[in-house]
């Protein structure tokens, strides 16, 4: 009876070759490691974002006044509010979390590399416009760090020379950060960018099924297949990957869990303590800091005196990622086989970064400045120098098969 | 049977047995020969013939890849012939009448996108403008009044206009005066990079020689600097002579609000449209 419906509505759309195409029987490479697992764990974190996004929109009120009291609201009067908000603002945490992991997957592999490029483009698309979500979210509380934050933010239009200002002004829609901002970002928050990200989600899958999930060793499995034109290499996504993937999983929801339930402010990285509090836009917070995932950004806008150099600083810093696989000259993809300049560079690259995010953490101090500078200086060599260090080492020879 | 394991070869046929050599080929390749995927029967069972007629064909279509149309030599055309690939022939020849106008059709696809980006900006007037300060946050961000004679010297206060923070302070005549002290240490003593309001009418930079009307708004990205009146060691400066000091990025600025040099904000700063009358400040107009 089953198979006679699906048979019927397969006849009309074709759900059955489309699932088996894209996924029970989607052909992956066999041998992956755990840093393949990122990608599905960020579809998981989405699906969670959103049904929560979705449940605490109900309770929330996108007032001035009621702002920061119907968050008050969710987190003591409304059933089972907190455990709601809590897995958002933790989700949002492990979101970026994953994707940092992801994207370093894609830097250690090669995962740009031709004819992969549409798929690292629209994957830095999605980074783009997960930052703007984030940022768009962390506002709606209306709190100190909220407002704050926001205010440092917005300002960045303000460097932006001639329309600086009145773009601020037409952002915010009234001098301050007030009840039309918070609304306005609402809307972006929960319809727009969502919107905008599932379809790039979507492309990017899309883009990426048809040109074949790469692996660590960088072979291109694509070369040996059998009769029916199958990766000889190959496995069925269902059920060797799904399967494969839920020990991976559960030891995700469990980390998450405990973040939920026992440090969802995570030390005052997640939730910043200051947001506990009611923006009041005469006094500022004593220290603002942004949420840690924005952090390395924030300390290479604050290395540049000037804020228009800062924002160009910062911009460029994410606009790089676009044209990495055009900066990568080497002949293999995967950084196994790569030359010692490479493992250097990416071993330089991950401290600068993460020197970069601790610094954005903490108050500025004289060797922090310098040492933000540096920091700022080496993330940029990573990139800018990528096109020379990969095109003189002596790569390894890859194996036919995998 | 033993499993092949020789690069682009595959067993097939009734009793496979017959090699086949598959391959994807480049873009380039698949525009020359029609088709993405090559396949193709080598005839034989016996292994090493077909992995030399394999060669031969990875060679003939690495020539493909490689060079141009034109210079493929006649003996890789042979052997692409010889299983049926054959390389296309562009710019088929086609009758020429039924040819559409080009230029005809460039102006008018031109006006067509033409009329439709202007309608398209017409249509999006109201989406950009929705965003414009509202009638009512126009009219709530109108002037403030305060009595500024209750202050104490060396008091600071905060006013709020347009919900920005409205920094007023009674200086003492000896924090006037030592103003001079500091001005090496500034980058615009003279505000001459922004454009100051006031300018040389008072060392408070305001219409008052005992009050200054600032902006608490960080020149750098708008946090709101403290007031440190005190003249003591402070942990950013070791000769810190009475001032303002930005929480979020360490921007230093004097007693009447000129910036240090070195730090992140760019200029003083602003000084808020006033006056007074009597000891009653209004912010946000002009006299």
């Amino acid at each position: 009876m089953v198979t006679k419906v699906l048979n019927w509505i397969n006849y009309r759309l074709p759900i059955i070759n489309t699932f088996e195409r894209h996924l029970s029987k989607h052909p992956v490479p066999k041998k992956v490691n755990f840093w393949y697992l990122f990608g599905a764990l960020a579809s998981i974190v989405l699906i969670l974002q959103i049904v929560t996004g979705i449940w605490l929109m109900m309770p929330y009120s996108n007032t001035e006044e009621g702002a920061f009291a119907s968050i008050e609201y969710i987190m003591r009067d409304v059933d089972y509010g907190w455990i709601i908000r809590y897995m958002h603002t933790t989700g949002a945490s492990m979101f970026f979390a994953i994707v940092y992991l992801h994207m370093f997957r894609g830097l250690l592999y090669g995962s740009y590399k031709k004819p992969k490029e549409l798929v690292w483009i629209f994957g830095c698309t999605i980074y783009l416009v997960m930052m703007a979500e984030g940022f768009l979210g962390y506002v709606l509380p209306y709190g100190q760090m909220s407002y704050w934050g926001a205010q440092v933010i917005i300002s960045l239009f303000g460097a932006i020379p001639y329309i600086g200002e009145s773009l601020e002004v037409w952002v915010r829609g009234d001098y301050y950060i007030s009840g039309i901002t918070i609304s306005r970002f609402f809307a972006l928050h929960v319809v727009a960018l969502p919107l905008i990200l599932i379809a790039l989600v979507f492309l990017h899958l899309v883009a990426l099924h048809e040109v074949g999930a790469g692996n660590p060793e960088g072979v291109d499995i694509e070369e040996y297949i059998d009769e029916d034109g199958v990766p000889l290499d190959s496995v069925p996504f269902f059920p060797y990957k799904v399967l494969s993937a839920m020990p991976a999983i559960g030891v995700f929801g469990l980390v998450f869990c405990v973040i939920m339930f026992f440090f969802p402010e995570g030390g005052g990285y997640f939730l910043e303590l200051a947001n506990f509090e009611e923006a009041n836009p005469l006094v500022t917070p004593e220290h603002i800091a942004p949420v840690w995932y924005y952090s390395p950004f924030y300390t290479m806008l604050r290395a540049v005196p000037d804020p228009l150099g800062g924002l160009i600083v910062m911009a460029a810093a994410v606009a790089i990622l676009f044209v990495v696989p055009w900066l990568d000259r080497s002949n293999v993809a995967s950084i196994r086989y790569k030359g010692t300049l490479s493992k250097i560079a990416i071993v330089l690259f991950v401290v600068s970064f993460i020197t970069l995010g601790y610094l954005g953490t903490v108050t500025v101090t004289e060797t922090g400045k310098i040492m933000s500078v540096i920091c700022t200086v080496m993330y940029f060599a990573f990139f800018l120098l990528m096109p020379i260090y990969t095109s003189i080492e002596k790569t390894y020879e890859v194996p036919d098969r995998l | 049977m033993t499993e092949i394991t020789e690069k682009y070869l595959t067993l097939r046929g009734v009793n496979n047995d017959i090699y086949f050599f598959q391959k994807r080929v480049s873009e380039k390749v698949s525009d020359l020969i029609g088709t993405r995927f090559v396949k193709v029967s080598l005839r034989t069972k016996d292994l090493i013939e077909a992995i030399s007629t394999r060669d031969e064909l990875v060679e003939a279509l690495n020539a493909l890849e490689n060079f141009d149309k034109s210079d493929i030599s006649d003996h890789f055309k042979s052997i692409l012939d010889r299983f049926g690939i054959s390389i296309l022939k562009e710019n088929k020849e086609s009758d020429t009448s039924f040819e559409p106008d080009q230029g005809r059709r460039k102006v008018l696809i031109g006006l067509t996108a033409g009329f439709a980006a202007a309608g398209v900006a017409f249509a999006a007037t109201p989406f950009v403008t929705t965003w414009n300060p509202s009638a009512r946050a126009k009219a709530i961000g109108s002037a403030v009044k305060i009595d500024v004679s209750k202050m104490m010297v060396g008091q600071q206060i905060q006013v709020s206009w347009r919900k920005q923070p409205i920094l007023i302070i009674r200086h003492s005549q000896s924090a006037l005066s030592g103003l001079a002290s500091v001005t090496s240490k500034l980058a615009d003593p003279n505000s001459d990079t922004i454009d100051e309001p006031y300018k040389n009418i008072n060392a408070t930079r305001s219409l008052s020689s005992e009050y200054s009307v600032l902006s608490g708004v960080c020149t750098h990205l708008g946090c709101s600097p403290k007031y440190y009146p005190e003249v003591e060691p402070k942990p950013w400066d070791s000769s810190w002579k009475g001032g303002f000091f930005c929480p979020c990025h360490g921007s230093m600025f004097d007693l009447v609000g000129r910036v240090y040099k070195g730090v992140p904000a760019p200029t003083n700063l602003t000084v808020p449209p006033h006056f007074f009358e009597g000891s009653i400040l209004t912010i946000g107009e002009e006299a």
